[in-house]
């Protein structure tokens, strides 16, 4: 059956809406620095943590170096977590492409996927919008975090809103591994802004 | 000094590309100690190792001591970002103080975040951005004479492409009465 134009143009025309939380987690197949192929279906029955990233980006450098992302991805894999970093640079923006991300992995010692989602349709359809930016997803599927890796907005503990640092991300995985709702479910991003093309 | 960074800043100065900005990838060597909310005296006669003002090809930033100081009695110098075009003052990031360990200057903190009670100066080309900020810096000398205001300033500029965050260190002389 022939779809009409005009429904594509609309679907191409209409905003992405981004995930919510409480609602299942839009599916995605992208690869990795090494070409392998990952889905989020590969992981059914699992919590999984995506992590917007940008390897240019300081306030990824400042978590991964002094801030709350040190150590933590590892910690959590070791209690099944599967933990995931997409990147949704486009192309000709900063940090876009696999050597910048792969220098950074090894410089911050990451032994986690890095996907490659220039194109920023998956990035968009969870509605990332810096870097860092973090998504939890329960073992049912759905969303349930989505927002800031801590309170401290300059990325390395330092200024933590209100005085008393909160690891949002931290705090969320342990209220899901003790099978409790995740008590903040969803704050605001900081960072850099995602580089998409539009 | 203020009236150095402000001439500066007013003729196009702090655009120099030789000037003495310091950048991220310097950061790493800085660092302040202090206990408690006093800054502890190292050596009053110490001479900085900062200047009032400095700049990179993102920013300028400034520090500018009150212009009457007396010893015992609250004061406040002003801290002057401004981002460069095309970029702008990131206004998400918990712009801060960290005063250095120089003088007998008693600070409300180890760490001032200089966020609240800033005034902010939108950007003329883009006026939803903030290009200018001047937040107030509080701190008290406890006894007469001049000595180093000095610390390090944290901040973030950003253009569509990117964002930095710098620390800076500045030092200016103060003479209180």
């Amino acid at each position: 059956m022939r779809i009409p134009n005009v429904l594509v143009l609309l679907a191409l025309a209409s905003p992405a809406i981004a995930a919510e939380v409480g609602q299942p987690a839009p599916e995605f197949t992208l690869t990795d620095l090494d070409g392998k192929v990952h889905r989020l279906s590969d992981h059914k029955g699992k919590i999984v943590v995506l992590e917007w990233f940008n390897p240019s980006c300081p306030f990824v450098a400042n978590s991964h170096t002094k801030g709350s992302l040190v150590g933590t991805p590892g910690r959590f894999e070791k209690t099944g977590v599967v933990w995931l970093a997409i990147n949704s640079s486009a192309p000709g923006k900063q940090g876009h492409g696999v050597e910048s991300s792969r220098a950074a992995a090894k410089r911050w010692s990451l032994d986690y996927p890095i996907l490659l989602d220039a194109s920023g349709a998956i990035g968009k359809a969870y509605g990332a919008t810096n870097t860092p930016h973090i998504f939890v997803i329960g073992k049912d599927g759905k969303l349930a975090y989505k927002g800031a890796v801590d309170n401290s907005p300059d990325g390395e503990r330092a200024s933590p809103q209100g005085g008393v640092l909160v690891d949002y991300v931290t705090a969320a995985l342990d209220d899901l591994a003790a099978g409790r709702p995740v008590h903040t479910a969803e704050t605001k991003a900081y960072g850099c802004s995602v580089k998409y093309a539009h | 000094m203020a009236i150095l960074f402000l001439v500066a800043a007013a003729s196009g100065v702090l655009g120099c590309p030789h000037a003495s900005g310091l950048d991220a990838s310097r950061e790493a060597g800085v660092a302040a100690v202090s206990r408690g909310t006093t800054v502890e005296l190292v050596t009053a006669s110490a001479a900085p190792d900062a200047e009032p003002a400095a700049e990179g090809e993102a920013f300028g930033v400034g520090l500018e001591p009150p212009a009457n100081l007396r010893a015992g009695e609250p004061a406040i110098a002003r801290v002057v970002v401004m981002a460069r075009s095309p970029y702008h003052v990131n206004r998400d990031y918990p712009m801060s103080f960290r005063p250095d360990p120089v003088a007998v200057i008693v600070f409300g903190a180890e760490r001032i975040a200089l966020n609240d009670g800033a005034e902010r100066t939108p950007c003329a080309n883009q006026p939803a951005e903030v290009c200018k900020v001047s937040a107030p810096l509080r701190f008290t000398v406890a006894r007469p004479g001049k000595v180093p205001l000095a610390g390090t300033v944290a901040f973030s500029v950003c253009n569509p492409q990117r964002c930095l965050i710098e620390k800076v260190k500045l030092s200016v002389m103060v003479a209180a009465r």
